[in-house]
């Protein structure tokens, strides 16, 4: 229970994404750019996705070093990938790389290794837009998830445990007002395995609450609302192997961090994934 | 001075042979060259980056090749901004290329190549006049020197628990090589005849070490495998040591250097 196995092609590992796409994600967070949550959302699961292809980039390819699901609930509960990928559960990373919905291209600019400036291309893949429309069913998603992982599992015993990221506004409507609900369907979620240790929970807050940005808190104190002290208790405890990947960036991390990030970029918890050697000038 | 060289490489488990991203150099090697002066380079390309093994190549080829460096082996700033030249050059081509044969960069590329592709690099210079060597290094590809059956140098690292996962590396392009001119270690010293050199990438460096710290005699064995050269038990070796877990599944890459 190390989170020691080597993720590789023949032994790939897997990401399952879970995005809170119901109506109260048309809210605006930031009164100053009208940002929705459900923008932020759409943002925050495109540069996941963009990351962690590019984490798997090679020469005229992606490595097939992940499976990846993308499951939404709003309206409705399911696959939320569209076009070629539409109504699967899980995909190679690869097929993810060769198939956005769209290229967006915005210029940027760089360091031209002489003390100046350069404008640079820069295409963003675009996988899903903003969607904001219907309840909650968070623990619907929960046990979906849960669905997928078992099959998931099932056949890949010994695989690098799979990471479930959820991107929430935390305001479940399907508990039936049974506050133990939720973090139940967590819990049994975190219990799955395989022999290199327990399936990992990441929770990505959304509010309109406001406040600072939160990153890889270890106590419930300092946290804005009930909404963002749920999801905490819901999220992993950062296993060893994370630990020391964060501090190497510079989080300040304990024993009691949990895998949890409030209105901020979840992209740092690509950057600690472990597939190779990656040179420090690269910091 | 008469050298007797050999040189072993293996992909990581998993991948085929044009997926290796470590370099030797010279390729192919000589078995018994005769030089005054004889120049030889290991590297391991980042398996983090796009290119990573062409430019393994490219560094330990022109580290070589490097006339102001013939002498004493070093890296230095006028072989970097050498090296760095030529990647650009090649990197356009490269582009070019792909776009002639109908495949033009993907979006997940750019970044990478933005970033430009990373290596260790270790060479040695075995000098005729006066016995001497001189090594040079960045990053964890290691140097051994043995005699008899003991092993004088261990270089840049002495310790199986000096490896981690993120080394300074040397990288292709120039404004990622901060601080990489003032991380390179140098080290010279006296061969005589009877010695042996062997330069590895760090997963077979790391077993090395380890197994010397367990009081073990590690060269012995690579001794047997290179005296067994060119059958294929090298590879079954290293794959046997992966399977029991006693090397990590990474590119091998191990040259002998046998000075009569």
């Amino acid at each position: 229970m190390a989170y020691t196995a080597e993720v590789s092609r023949t032994n790939p590992s897997c990401f399952l994404f879970l995005i809170d796409q119901s109506g109260s994600m048309q809210d605006i967070m930031d009164p100053a750019t009208k940002r929705t949550k459900a923008q932020f959302v759409a943002d925050a699961i495109n540069r996941l996705l963009q990351n962690l292809v590019i984490r798997c980039a090679k020469a005229e390819g992606v490595r097939d070093y992940y499976h990846v699901g993308v499951i939404g609930y709003g309206a409705q509960v399911g696959p939320a990938f569209g076009g070629k990928l539409a109504g699967q559960e899980l995909i190679p990373i690869g097929q993810v790389a060769d198939t956005p919905a769209r290229i967006d291209e915005r210029a940027k600019k760089v360091d031209d290794g002489a003390g100046g400036l350069v404008d640079q291309k820069i295409r963003f893949p675009i996988w899903f837009e903003p969607v904001a429309n219907g309840g909650t069913p968070m623990c619907e998603a929960f046990t979906g998830a849960a669905r997928i992982l078992r099959g998931w599992l099932g056949q890949h015993p010994d695989s690098f445990p799979p990471i479930v990221v959820n991107i929430t506004d935390g305001e479940a409507t399907d508990t039936g007002n049974d506050p133990d609900r939720l973090p139940g369907l967590a819990q049994s979620l975190k219990q799955l395995t395989t022999s290199d240790g327990e399936v990992l929970l990441f929770n990505l807050h959304v509010s309109s609450h406001g406040g600072s940005p939160i990153e890889f808190p270890d106590a419930e104190a300092g946290l804005p609302d009930q909404y963002a002290r749920l999801l905490f208790g819901m999220s992993s405890l950062l296993p060893e192997y994370l630990q020391r990947a964060a501090r190497q960036e510079e989080y300040r991390i304990t024993a009691d961090t949990r895998g949890f990030i409030y209105n901020a970029d979840m992209v740092a918890v690509i950057r600690f994934l472990d597939i190779g050697t990656r040179p420090s000038n690269l910091r | 001075m008469r050298v007797s060289a050999h040189a072993f490489w293996l992909p990581k488990d998993g991948n085929l042979d044009e997926e290796y991203e470590d370099a030797f150099q010279p390729n192919p090697i000589e078995a018994e060259p005769a030089a005054p002066c004889l120049r030889y380079a290991i590297a391991d390309g980042s398996s983090e980056g796009l290119l990573s093994g062409e430019w393994a190549r490219m560094v330990t080829r022109t580290w070589c090749a490097n006339p102001s460096t013939r002498q004493l082996a070093d890296i230095d700033a006028a072989w970097l901004e050498t090296v760095c030249a030529e990647w650009s050059g090649w990197l356009e081509s490269y582009r070019r290329g792909r776009e002639e044969r109908g495949r033009p960069l993907r979006w997940y590329e750019e970044p990478g190549l933005e970033r430009g592709a990373f290596s260790t690099l270790l060479g040695i210079t075995l000098a005729h006049g006066g016995a001497r060597w001189y090594a040079a290094a960045v990053g964890d590809s290691c140097l051994f020197q043995i005699r008899g059956d003991e092993m004088m140098v261990a270089f840049p690292l002495q310790r199986a628990a000096d490896f981690t996962n993120s080394p300074l590396l040397i990288g292709s392009r120039r404004e990622r090589n901060r601080g990489v001119l003032e991380s390179v270690r140098r080290i010279s010293g006296e061969w005589q005849g009877g010695d042996r050199f062997y330069l590895a990438t760090d997963a077979l460096a790391a077993w090395f070490l380890r197994e010397a710290e367990a009081g073990g005699s590690p060269w012995r064995q690579l001794r047997e495998l290179a005296a067994a050269h060119p059958n294929p038990s090298f590879d079954e070796w290293v794959r046997a040591l992966r399977q029991a877990g006693h090397l990590r599944n990474d590119d091998v890459t191990l040259i002998e250097l046998s000075i009569t």
